[in-house]
């Protein structure tokens, strides 16, 4: 009797142990998704991508809401704080958006994920070298950009200057682009933070070496450096000269300019290459080389590089596996890459071969991200504490108006970053458990 | 002698059922008005980013605040942008509506709805539209400058006009909605009095000054009074315009909040100043009202 019991006992504690093994494979995950692809091709393009995922793990449901920037920002610090927030975030990446979050001890730290899934060796450094804070990595950097000098071959024939390869070149031929009656650099300086932050950031890495804008950007050393001071100068020498536009402090439409033959250079990433198009003038011509480095840099200079976004964990989720799992579908796959190039008009960081028909400006875009004889490297913006990113959102400007010159510009760079340093909010002095 | 009135006319449940119909209204704004408002005052005792932990720091952000050049700067650009628009929006709007009032004047609807027209679009989209009007490129300010041989100008983008161009384009989205309370105010004026100061042989200039004016003063003295405090919760148009910028010539008080808040994530300081905003704001038109009152 006893053993009958015992086998009716092991009989069932057997079926009970099936039947929960299945409904741990069968069991339905709601994946809540907040991402930042509000315009009309981003959004077709992650919602292809979900569908397409969902398809593949018909036991996962993915929730996803848009939100523009601005909402985002403001709405993730009350989810979180409330125990809401979702499980994937996609937003800005930068220290100065995403410090508090990492201090905060709200986001999973991937590093791990970036070995399982084979990040390291299948995406593009970026998307790691962005949300990095020493071993500590919170996300996957996507919608990967990349800083450009875009030429009218045109208008350089037609003057008679080359292709410059140095800064210095760069110079020169615009004088020679002035005196022929063309705008030399399409460029404003005006008061939005991306058209001081990029022009700015672009002429920076022409002058300094790799290592010290590794010191400033992961150590917070000072801006007062030779090479800052050279491209400072630089910067200052082609506003004097009149080299940009009538009154760069000012907005203008820069794509309709260059593509109306107005300027003959323009400094901008490869998300203009869309813009270009929009234009609408079919006969209109331009090349894109990756802007120059100067003699002066030991190194050769570097390019500047973004991530627009990436893809984040929250570490109050549940499902921080299938997590992980969406974010690999939507980054590590050639199906996915294919979509974002094509539907969405981005380069995702996924460096295998997607099939994907791209244009051939993209191409020539996409060369250079993965030339490894050109040094790519995070952009100002991807890594300035909030304080320094403020100085630099109107630091070209500031120098158009005469408000610093060369002394007064690194001083004021020096304040912002030793404000972020009092405040702990860069990536030399930001402080959390892991 | 009131509450004995009220107490004759009223019954008890009729009382408590007037106490019960405002009462959801009186929950939503402690909700959402006095909460908040408490909120934003135990905030400004913070050094909170908004996330995490904050460390109570006292009247420190008070402090910080009353010594900042830029919060002065704001401050002072808040005054310059409401008193601009009563000067480009307000007179405007006054002397439009005492011609529209005129007995003669035929299509006044149409006109009250053409220069009413701007005060309905968005800020963001008429601030673009003045931003391509000055543009010093291709601007309509420029081909207007190009008539009379002039040179051009960089209106927002120089720091000693800019928050003048702001300001013009604030009054110009302002002095219809004026028009439309004005011309209502003169529509109500009592025609003896003007009929008889002009049998009395008054010119049109005593009649709009003596008389007129007189009778709208209480029109005047609520829209100057909703004109200031509109004026100091401006923030669209700086946005869109010019960020505040060039070198902080634009910052304004509400653009200020929001970059010390949610750019700089001081969200402790953020709140101390939009508490002194508002307490100024409340002084401001408690002492409003009592001056005008004492006039009257």
């Amino acid at each position: 009797m006893k053993k009958l019991v015992a086998t009716l006992l092991c009989l069932i504690l057997a079926v009970s142990m099936t039947a929960v093994t299945a409904s741990a494979a069968d069991e339905q995950i709601t994946l809540l998704v907040w991402d930042t692809f509000t315009s009309d091709s981003m959004r077709a393009g992650i919602e292809t991508i979900n569908q397409m995922f969902m398809d593949a793990y018909p036991n996962v449901t993915i929730e996803h809401l848009s939100k523009d920037l601005d909402s985002m920002s403001q709405t993730l610090k009350p989810a979180f704080m409330s125990g809401d927030a979702p499980d994937v975030i996609y937003h800005e990446m930068g220290i100065s958006e995403m410090g508090d979050y990492v201090k905060a001890g709200y986001l999973m730290n991937l590093s791990d994920a970036y070995a399982q899934y084979g990040w390291n060796d299948t995406l593009m450094s970026v998307s790691k070298a962005v949300p990095s804070v020493g071993d500590f990595v919170y996300g996957v950097g996507h919608e990967v950009e990349t800083m450009g000098l875009y030429y009218n071959p045109a208008i350089l024939e037609e003057v008679g200057v080359g292709v410059p390869t140095t800064v210095e070149e760069l110079t020169a031929a615009m004088a020679k682009i002035k005196e022929a009656g063309y705008i030399p650099m399409g460029n404003t300086l005006d008061q939005y933070w991306y058209n001081n932050m990029n022009f700015v950031g672009t002429v920076l890495y022409a002058f300094m070496t790799k290592d010290e804008i590794d010191a400033c950007m992961n150590e917070d050393a000072s801006w007062d450096t030779a090479s800052v001071r050279l491209a400072v100068e630089t910067i200052q020498e082609w506003i004097d000269e009149g080299y940009f536009p009538d009154h760069p402090e000012v907005s203008t439409e820069q794509q309709v300019m260059f593509a109306l033959g107005e300027s003959a250079f323009w400094v901008t990433g490869n998300w203009s290459v869309g813009q270009l198009s929009d234009v609408g003038i079919d006969d209109f011509t331009y090349a894109i080389i990756p802007f120059p480095g100067s003699e002066t840099c030991a190194d050769g200079g570097s390019q500047v590089n973004f991530v627009g976004s990436g893809f984040m964990v929250s570490n109050l989720s549940e499902n921080k596996e299938t997590a992980l799992q969406y974010i690999d579908f939507c980054l590590n796959t050639a199906e996915a890459a294919k979509v974002w190039y094509e539907v969405s008009q981005v380069i995702p960081p996924y460096t295998g071969d997607s099939g994907a028909e791209i244009n051939d400006y993209l191409k020539i875009i996409t060369g250079y991200l993965s030339d490894p004889s050109i040094s790519n490297v995070a952009g100002i913006n991807m890594w300035l504490g909030s304080n320094a990113f403020e100085f630099f959102s109107h630091a070209g400007q500031n120098l158009v108006l005469g408000v610093y010159d060369v002394d007064g510009f690194i001083q004021a760079a020096d304040e912002a970053t030793a404000a972020d340093v009092a405040a702990g909010g860069t990536k030399g002095t930001i402080q959390f458990d892991d | 002698m009131q509450g004995v009135k009220f107490k004759e006319r009223y019954n008890k449940k009729q009382v408590i059922a007037g106490y019960l119909m405002i009462l959801p209204a009186l929950a939503l704004f402690a909700v959402f008005f006095v909460y908040c408002l408490v909120q934003a005052f135990h905030y400004s005792l913070l050094d909170w980013n908004g996330v995490g932990s904050s460390v109570f720091v006292g009247l420190s952000n008070y402090r910080e605040l009353f010594t900042n050049d830029v919060f002065w700067l704001s401050f002072g650009n808040n005054w310059y942008y409401a008193l601009g628009i009563i000067v480009f929006g307000v007179f405007p709007g006054m002397l439009l509506a005492y011609l529209l009032s005129g007995p003669s004047v035929r299509g006044r609807a149409i006109f009250r709805s053409v220069y009413f027209l701007p005060r309905i679009i968005s800020a963001v989209v008429y601030g673009m539209v003045w931003v391509w009007i000055y543009d010093p490129r291709r601007g309509l300010l420029k081909k207007i400058i190009d008539l009379f041989g002039g040179q051009s100008i960089a209106m927002l983008g120089d720091i000693h006009t800019a928050m003048l161009g702001i300001t013009i384009t604030g009054g110009w989205t302002y002095f219809g909605f004026c028009m439309v309370i004005f011309l209502a105010a003169f529509m109500g004026r009592d025609q003896l009095l003007q009929e008889s100061a002009l049998i009395d042989g008054a010119t049109r200039l005593q009649i709009f000054w003596k008389i007129d004016l007189p009778q709208i003063k209480p029109v005047i003295n609520m829209l100057i009074i909703y004109t200031i405090i509109d004026s100091f919760k401006v923030y669209d148009l700086v946005l869109v315009m010019t960020g505040g910028g060039p070198n902080n010539a634009t910052q304004i008080m509400t653009y200020y909040i929001y970059l010390q808040a949610f750019e700089l994530n001081r969200y402790g300081y953020g709140s101390a100043v939009a508490i002194v905003l508002g307490v100024f704001m409340v002084i401001f038109t408690i002492l409003y009202n009592y001056l005008a009152e004492r006039e009257d």
